[in-house]
């Protein structure tokens, strides 16, 4: 009597487990350009539906430039590069324009090293998942904040990021170099 | 099959309905916190801030001895700082909500480093300097405070103690070890005389 319901249990159970194997794994998704100004356009807190009225908004708060909004209209399909993030995210932080003058990867280099961004080729296509780190992790938001942060600190961050983070220290040296005449840190000593 | 009727003395059916009532008033503070907890994370993988704090708010209201979700609020405030234009006021929040986390939860050594990091946001490395050390206190072999002490030792142009926490860190930490070599190699270059 009782055996038929209970087979038809373990063969529910078969059907769920043989479910979460089966399951094929989460691909990480690559990001659109469209996608970035969406998702930075949300967390400047501006309300925005398509890519196109997220890049007019970030140009009237003076989020981004209005030549990188124009750059950036005809390229909103398009894959999202390490080295158009960086583009992005120095328009944004206000880096100096010779930092971009020295090419892409340069400008990819100089955010690595003030811990903003992991280290890798400008041509790397960068996913979601690399997205929600630079726009949501606080470390890399005060990495932000602290321009002249020297990248040590970034890199301290959770046990886990800190191979990252150590890699950005490597480059402090240079970057200290450079910034040591601009900083304004000093001051604020205990 | 004959039904079993079960007679229950008032006693009885009283407690047969406050047992199941004080489990729900005790664990449903926690069951609705840790919902509104899940979503608030969804919401922040997605880029959606302001409602991730409205949920962490909730959660908040339903567990407030909870010192995960005032730190996670914390981290969503610095997270939206730079991408604000009132960016101060988000670092402000954000180290007002760590140090609610601490009051609740004193050894929680992440939140402490959280707290220093948010403090050097807002470029008051004196306060970053002491959220280190009372994270050190804490957890004394944890080599992201060293590195972090002696990043901000650097950048107060104090390249001995930089020197120093660097080269503890060093001693401490499994990896990227040529990473701090050549930060010390740096300090040597600028300044820093070797130690002995």
């Amino acid at each position: 009597m009782g055996l038929r319901p209970r087979a038809g249990m373990a063969v529910l159970l078969l059907i769920c487990l043989s479910s979460l194997v089966f399951t094929p794994p989460t691909f990480a998704q690559v990001e659109t350009i469209g996608g970035f100004v969406l998702k930075l356009a949300r967390a400047a807190g501006l309300q925005t539906t398509t890519a196109a009225n997220a890049l007019q908004a970030l140009v009237t708060q003076k989020v981004i430039t209005a030549t990188l909004a124009n750059s950036l209209e005809p390229q909103l399909g398009f894959e999202l590069t390490k080295g158009m993030l960086a583009r992005i995210l120095g328009n944004v932080l206000k880096l100096p324009p010779q930092a971009a003058e020295a090419g892409t990867q340069n400008l990819v280099n100089v955010l690595v090293e003030r811990g903003v961004l992991a280290p890798g080729s400008a041509t790397a296509a960068v996913t979601t998942e690399q997205v929600a780190v630079v726009l949501s992790n606080p470390i890399v938001a005060s990495a932000m904040s602290a321009a002249i942060i020297p990248v040590a600190v970034a890199a301290a961050a959770v046990p886990g990021a800190l191979p990252i983070a150590l890699g950005a220290a490597a480059a402090a040296g240079a970057v200290a170099a450079a910034a040591s005449s601009q900083r304004t840190f000093h001051a604020a000593s205990p | 099959m004959r039904p079993i009727a079960v007679r229950l003395s008032p006693h009885r059916l009283l407690l047969a309905l406050l047992v199941p009532a004080g489990l729900l008033w005790f664990f449903a503070g926690a069951f609705v916190g840790d919902l509104y907890y899940q979503r608030a994370m969804v919401l922040k993988e997605q880029i959606y801030f302001d409602s991730a704090a409205t949920s962490l708010e909730h959660a908040i209201a339903w567990q407030p001895r909870q010192a995960a979700y005032y730190r996670e609020l914390g981290r969503l405030y610095l997270a939206m700082s730079p991408w604000r234009r009132d960016g101060r006021r988000w670092i402000d929040q954000g180290i007002a909500a760590y140090r609610q986390s601490l009051s609740v939860n004193p050894r929680d050594s992440r939140t402490s480093f959280d707290l220093g990091m948010a403090y050097v946001a807002a470029h008051d490395v004196g306060r970053a300097q002491a959220a280190f050390q009372s994270g050190l206190a804490v957890d004394p072999n944890n080599p992201s405070f060293y590195v972090a002490r002696g990043a901000v030792y650097e950048l107060q142009g104090r390249l001995d103690d930089a020197k120093a926490m660097f080269e503890r860190a060093y001693l401490l930490s499994p990896y990227d070890r040529e990473a701090l070599r050549k930060q010390l190699r740096f300090l040597d270059q600028i300044g820093a005389p070797p130690r002995k």
